[in-house]
Parts: C-alpha cells; sequence; structure tokens
C-alpha cells in the first residue's frame, strides 16, 4: 500500500550548504502490516516520518517516491495533500500534552476531522467521537468526550491522540515514539489498542521507536536506521535475533541484560 | 546488610496541600509514605516506579532540598534535619545530585571549569589552584580532559553533558550521589557507557549512590540492591536478583510484565495473554 522508493531529504542552510538528513531509504508496507522503525537520536526516523506526511519545515528538500496507492505523495498539490492527511494517512504524536490543543474539549478535536472531511452534523460526529473513545478504551467515554485535555492522564490523552488519528479510517497510521511518553505499564495499554486495531481494521502502521523492546512487541518487519540511511531491514525476528549490520549488533548489546533476554547469554555489552 | 549503613531513612512522609480552584476544601496529598530503609557504604540502592510514585520527592528529602512532614534522614549516623544551617552547609558536600536532563541541568553561559566547580563553595575556601586541579580532576574521573574546562556546554553531547553533571557531583569528593533518572535521556549506547562509568566509581571510590529509575533493565544493571514505590510507599525492597526475579509484590510483577523484553518478538506472542488471539 506504501513504497517508498530512493527517498532522501536535505537541509539546505542560509550559505546554500545542503545537509542530507535522510539519505535513500528505500521500503515497501503492506496492508494490515505494521513497520517499525529504530534508531538512535538524530537517526533521520521523524524526518522519515514528517516527509510521507509532507509535514516538513520550509528549509528541508524530499526528493525521491513516495507511492500510496499509486499517488506519488511528494508530487502532490498541497490542496491534494491536505484530502490525504488525516484521512488516508493519520498520524500520532510523542506529547500526548502537545499534540493536543489544551483550550479544546477533547470531543471537539476528534470531530474536528469528521466535520471537515466527512460533512457531518454536530450532534453524529459526537457520537462517533464517543465510539473513537471506547474503540481506545477509555472507560466513561460518554463524560469523557467533554473533559479538556488537561483533566485527562497522559495515557487517556495518547488515547485521545489515537482516536483523532482514527477518526476517519485512514489505511495508514504513523505513530512517533508514542509511548516514550509514557509509564510501562501505560506503554503496554497502548501498544495493546494499536495491535487491536491494525489487525481488527487491516490498517498499516509505521511505529518509530529509539526502544527496541517496544520494536520487537509490535513491529512485523524492522528497519534500522542510524544517521540517516538505513542499516538494515528485515522480519522483526531476523533483525533483532540474527542482525547482519555491525550497528544493529551494537544496539542491541548496549541494552540492559533483562531487556535483551535470551539473547543476553550471546552478547555482552560494550566496555 | 553487612556493611555499616551509609545512609538511613526512618519513617519519612511528606504531605503536600493541595489548594482547591474555589479556595474551599483543601486536600492534602501524601507524596511519600512512610518510607524507610538504609544504604550500606559502597553499594547502589535502586529505586525503581512510575510517574507520580514519590521518587523524585523521595530524593529532594534526601538532599535536604525538601522537609519531611514527619520521619528522618540519617546520615553517618546524624540526624539532617536536626543539624543547624551551618553543620548542614557543612554536610552538603557529602552528598550531591545528578538529574535527568543534562540539557537543563548546566547554565549554557558559563563554561564547563565554572559549573563543575560550583559545589566547591560548600567546602570552605580554595586557592586558585586549587580550584583548577580540583575541576581538572573531577573531569579526568569521568573520562573528560582538564582542557574541557574552557568549553561551554553546547559543545558537548548529550552524554557528555551527563558525564559534565557527574564532575560537578564529585568534585566535593562526596560519599553519596543521587542520580535521578539519570540516563533516561540518554541515546543506548550513551546510556551503557555512563552505567558503567557509574559502576566504576563504586568499585574505584566506594562511592555509594542511590539511583532511581523507571526502567528495570537499568536498574539491573547497576543495583545492587532495589526499592519498589507505588503511591508514595515503599512496597518492596531487596537484593535486585531476589525483586526482579521472586518479586512479593503483585504490583512489581505487574511492572516486570508490561517492561518489553526481546524474549517475545512479535505481535503473537503479545498477543496470546489475550483470550481472542
Amino acid at each position: 500500500m506504501l513504497k517508498v522508493s530512493a527517498l532522501s531529504v536535505d537541509i539546505v542552510g542560509s550559505d546554500g550548504v545542503a545537509a542530507r538528513i535522510v539519505d535513500d531509504v528505500s521500503f515497501d508496507l503492506a496492508q494490515g502490516e505494521t513497520l517499525g522503525i529504530v534508531g538512535e537520536s538524530g537517526a533521520g526516523k521523524t524526518m522519515l516520518a514528517l516527509a510521507i506526511m509532507r509535514l516538513l519545515p520550509a528549509i528541508a528538500r524530499p526528493s525521491g517516491e513516495i507511492l500510496l496507492g499509486g499517488d506519488n505523495l511528494l508530487a502532490l498539490s498541497e490542496t491534494d495533500m491536505c484530502a490525504v492527511r488525516g484521512r488516508r494517512i493519520g498520524m500520532i504524536f510523542q506529547e500526548p500534552m502537545t499534540a493536543l490543543n489544551p483550550a479544546q474539549r477533547v470531543g471537539t478535536q476528534i470531530a474536528e476531522g469528521l466535520i471537515l472531511h466527512r460533512s457531518l452534523a454536530q450532534r453524529e460526529a459526537r457520537q462517533q467521537a464517543i465510539d473513537l473513545l471506547e474503540r481506545v478504551r477509555i472507560a466513561d467515554a460518554r463524560r469523557r468526550v467533554d473533559c479538556f485535555p488537561h483533566e485527562l492522564s497522559g495515557g487517556q490523552r495518547q488515547r485521545v491522540g489515537i482516536a483523532i488519528a482514527l477518526a476517519l479510517r485512514p489505511g495508514l497510521l504513523i505513530a512517533d515514539e508514542p509511548t516514550t511518553a509514557l509509564d510501562v505499564t501505560v506503554q503496554k495499554e497502548i501498544l495493546d489498542i494499536l495491535d487491536e486495531l491494525v489487525s481488527d481494521l487491516r490498517m498499516s502502521l509505521i511505529f518509530i521507536s529509539h526502544d527496541i523492546g517496544v520494536i520487537g512487541r509490535i513491529a512485523d518487519s524492522t528497519l534500522v536506521m542510524l544517521g540517516g540511511r538505513k542499516m538494515e531491514q528485515g522480519p522483526t525476528a531476523r533483525v533483532l535475533r540474527a542482525p547482519t549490520a555491525a550497528y544493529t549488533q551494537s544496539l542491541l548489546a548496549a541494552m540492559p541484560r533483562r531487556t535483551r533476554g535470551s539473547l543476553a547469554r550471546t552478547q555482552e555489552p560494550p566496555r | 546488610m553487612s556493611g555499616p549503613a551509609l545512609l538511613e531513612v526512618r519513617h519519612l512522609t511528606r504531605d503536600y496541600k493541595l489548594r482547591s480552584g474555589d479556595g474551599l476544601a483543601a486536600r492534602t496529598l501524601r507524596a511519600v509514605d512512610d518510607v524507610s530503609f538504609a544504604v550500606e557504604q559502597g553499594s547502589v540502592l535502586g529505586i525503581v516506579g512510575e510517574s507520580g510514585c514519590g521518587k523524585s520527592t523521595l530524593a529532594r528529602i534526601i538532599m535536604a532540598l525538601d522537609r519531611p512532614t514527619v520521619g528522618e534522614v540519617v546520615f553517618e549516623g546524624e540526624s539532617l534535619f536536626a543539624l543547624s544551617a551551618g553543620a548542614l552547609r557543612q554536610r552538603r558536600r557529602d552528598f550531591q545530585m545528578v538529574f535527568q536532563d543534562p540539557y537543563g541541568s548546566l547554565d549554557p553561559r558559563h563554561a564547563i571549569g565554572r559549573i563543575v566547580a560550583e559545589p566547591l563553595h560548600l567546602g570552605g575556601a580554595l586557592t586558585r589552584s586549587e580550584r583548577t586541579m580540583r575541576v581538572a580532576e573531577a573531569l579526568e574521573i569521568v573520562g573528560l580532559k582538564a582542557t574541557d574546562a574552557a568549553r561551554y556546554p553546547h559543545e558537548f553531547s548529550g552524554g557528555q553533558r551527563q558525564r559534565i553533571a557527574i564532575a560537578r557531583a564529585l568534585i566535593t569528593r562526596p560519599k553519596l550521589v543521587i542520580a535521578d533518572e539519570a540516563v533516561s535521556a540518554l541515546d543506548l549506547s550513551v546510556q551503557a557507557q555512563i552505567l558503567h562509568l557509574l559502576m566504576e566509581l563504586k568499585e574505584r571510590n566506594r562511592l555509594t549512590v542511590l539511583f532511581i529509575s523507571h526502567n528495570l533493565g537499568v536498574i539491573e544493571e547497576i543495583a545492587d540492591r532495589v526499592g519498589v514505590m507505588y503511591a508514595g510507599r515503599l512496597i518492596e525492597i531487596g537484593a535486585t536478583r531476589d525483586v526482579l526475579h521472586h518479586p512479593q509484590h503483585e504490583y512489581t510483577q505487574r511492572l516486570l510484565d508490561a517492561e518489553p523484553t526481546l524474549d517475545v518478538i512479535g505481535r503473537s506472542g503479545h498477543r496470546s495473554a489475550q483470550a481472542s488471539g
């Protein structure tokens, strides 16, 4: 459903010198598949996601091809791209506090896309917002729909973020470090919800994280990035259990023993 | 516990008064609830728990940056809050802190030398050359160069900044360092280096560390003993191996289960817990 070919992103400074922050990355994503993108800070993970959403900062120049169901997103007009965002690709961000509007009730924020894109009436949109909140397992959705973000916990806010991304039933969800700001027990709940959505609705998911443990849990296939480049890609179990790239091996070796699990017996941390 | 306790915390409780919006019924939040433990000299005690469990409030009280509502902090047999202001000031050089954010905790306008030397004012008068020597010594302990003293925080990476923060904590030659989520903001490979540095300091300098983290994997790497906090209470404490492999408390088990490990890869393993699979 998504085919990214030779995608590069250059940042052009005021002196005209370009820095390549995403360098010749290609991958395919099938319907219903979850792709994990893992790497450390500065690897280019977020820039890759923003390039797909066409939300890169103005100084960034993407090149290559991003095919979504046959449309090259990099060639679309901004107007056409607006119809893609939300409707065909939903995005979930890391910080559920800053991604939500603090001055608007969460129901209004979920309904916004439904009213804009689907021309639903207020009442219908509200009912759908409640359904969506139930879908992401928010208890007492009928009451919570009228809450402001500050009245919700971090985990609940991230569920609202997922509900917004889900509202227009896009075929593709991009989640950029969606559980990084959350406690592990809450993280587990969010991963369960995402997993269920992908299975039940046959959505495709790009899950970006620096956390290899989380990637191992959710992703069918995994792409490892360093310095804007793809280091390796393959089925998650293969990449994490038998990595071919030296960088993946060093990442795994740097993990705490507990998180590495059974791998701990074969690999020692760097000195 | 075999050796003498460097730090002992007895029945610590900290209440915060919450003002409600309308100024009527004020509630009390018990951030730390009857916490007691002891830390042996030269050992690492890990404190693990999720946001809001009281870990950082506990750290602030042990650092004498906040006072408990009830209870006492005993350092080498002396109750910190019974000390005079002057004596407490003298004592402060024995316990130092390393914070989570290596960007927020270093003043960007000051050179590294000045940042690292700052706690030295606790130790009384030193000559200029003594100060320079102490700064160089601290920077070298954490794997930086003496010449780095002239540079500024923005010239360093996140991991190097955390080394600078550790150098600042070590410059008074403290007996106890409290590290509050000190590696949480770092990339994995850098995190491993900083953990290794702390373990080296423990071995070589008999440094005692109170290591606060939400990450069980990190705690297992570094801590000799671990205490688990939940809703302000210390619900379990013991040797790290025992607590992580044979947890006594249901919440500890829940924490362990929630943390992803590479033992189970893929959604099938993940979903097997659900009946519908």
